[in-house]
């Protein structure tokens, strides 16, 4: 039996899925969910492949729905210059499962949400030490109204921000703020702060292997978003990373810590694992 | 024991496969006919009349070895690459007939979106 979705119901959802997802980028000493100021070099691909299971609630005027969503989204990165590089995101719903806890009514449903295609030029690069720097770089974009009618906006929505990044041997701190302006129509129409705090520290090796070195990396990040109708949520989200020379693999949960919304979906939990790959 | 047990295995004695440690890592050693343990540990290819060397700044994981050691490994008159992370420094082993110049490694770090500390040419 079909679930029969209010066309705001739906909207609530779409930010929900398609919004609300990780960092663009994919580099190493990068945190998970957050955005980093490093890029590849000249001619580098970089391949990311993410699966973010979330757990989520809302309250409509049919009921208590339950929302579990899986997710895959592939991001390419590739430096054009030493210091300009293009990502194309795209986000998949492998499938999202909403139960009515009220009516016992359920709906599954799957499909693309809107691809992204982003870019990093650095403005600022101060590398201090062996494995030491301090970089800045500008993030713009859009999101392209390429995804389906379910995961997907209409409109073409411009995003830009910025990333600041200091690595200091076994520390690495990051923050970035970004903007999207919605340009869809009124019903949707909310533009959206995203921001992020995060810190890594390189558990083991004390000092880098001179001969294949690889690392773990321990994150805690805090993701942020505040949009223009007052919807604000902040996530705690601790992280683990493997990274080798060509590959890195990752696993994160993001945790509420504050939550004030009136028309997003509220998250309960998002679990989310990850592969990089260097080419 | 573990040397009999390799030797009972079909095509394993004559083809001196290398052995396999406890750990599940390859040795440097073979096995050959007589039992004897040879030695094929690599040389240091970086001879000292052929091998430049840098010292590259911000690395700040294994993944930005790979970009710096690709961007000088592409370049005309390189024959090997070797990154040490821990300490940046870089040494590059340039071609007996057309060695890559100064210039061009210089070129490659600042590709690899890097910093190039200082370089000393053979």
């Amino acid at each position: 039996m079909r679930l029969g979705l209010l066309p705001a119901l739906r909207g609530a959802l779409i930010v929900l899925l398609v919004l609300g997802v990780s960092s663009t980028d994919a580099r190493a000493q990068a945190p998970i969910n957050s955005n980093v100021a490093l890029q590849p070099s000249k001619g580098g691909l970089i391949v990311r492949q993410q699966f973010r299971y979330t757990q989520a609630s809302f309250s409509s005027p049919m009921g208590e729905l339950d929302i579990e969503t899986l997710t895959s989204i592939w991001t390419l990165v590739y430096g054009l210059s030493e210091r300009f590089t293009l990502i194309l995101e795209s986000p998949l719903v492998i499938s999202r499962q909403i139960d009515n806890k009220t009516t016992g009514v359920g709906s599954k449903d799957s499909g693309f949400g809107d691809l992204r295609l982003m870019s990093k030029l650095r403005l600022y690069r101060d590398d201090f030490g062996p494995t030491s720097t301090a970089r800045f770089d500008l993030i713009g974009g859009v999101e392209l109204p390429t995804g389906s009618r379910k995961f997907g906006n209409d409109s073409f929505d411009p995003i830009v921000g910025g990333v600041y990044s200091y690595i200091n041997d076994r520390h690495g701190f990051n923050a970035d703020v970004l903007w999207k302006f919605n340009t869809g129509d009124a019903a949707s129409n909310v533009d959206m702060l995203k921001y992020d705090l995060a810190y890594s520290y390189r558990l083991s090796p004390e000092t880098y292997a001179s001969q294949n070195p690889t690392a773990l990396f321990a994150g805690l990040e805090l993701n942020g978003i505040s949009e223009t109708n007052d919807d604000n949520e902040l996530f705690l989200s601790p992280g683990l990373q493997y990274v080798t020379q060509r590959w890195i693999i990752e696993t994160t949960i993001q945790i509420p810590i504050w939550q004030s919304l009136n028309a997003r979906a509220e998250r309960e939990y998002v679990i989310g694992f990850g592969l990089r790959f260097q080419f | 024991m573990l040397k009999k047990l390799l030797k009972s295995v079909p095509f394993v004695s004559l083809l001196g496969v290398p052995m396999v440690t406890a750990a599940g890592c390859q040795s440097t050693q073979t096995v050959d006919d007589n039992s004897k343990s040879i030695s094929v540990e690599p040389a240091d290819v970086f001879t000292v009349d052929r091998t430049a060397e840098l010292w590259v700044k911000g690395l700040a994981c294994p993944f930005c070895v790979q970009n710096v050691d690709k961007r000088i490994a592409v370049v005309s008159g390189v024959d090997d690459v070797d990154v040490d992370l821990p300490t940046g420094k870089v040494r590059v082993l340039l071609s007996d007939s057309r060695p890559a110049s100064k210039e061009d490694l210089v070129s490659a770090v600042a590709a690899s979106g890097f910093t190039l500390d200082r370089i000393e040419m053979p």
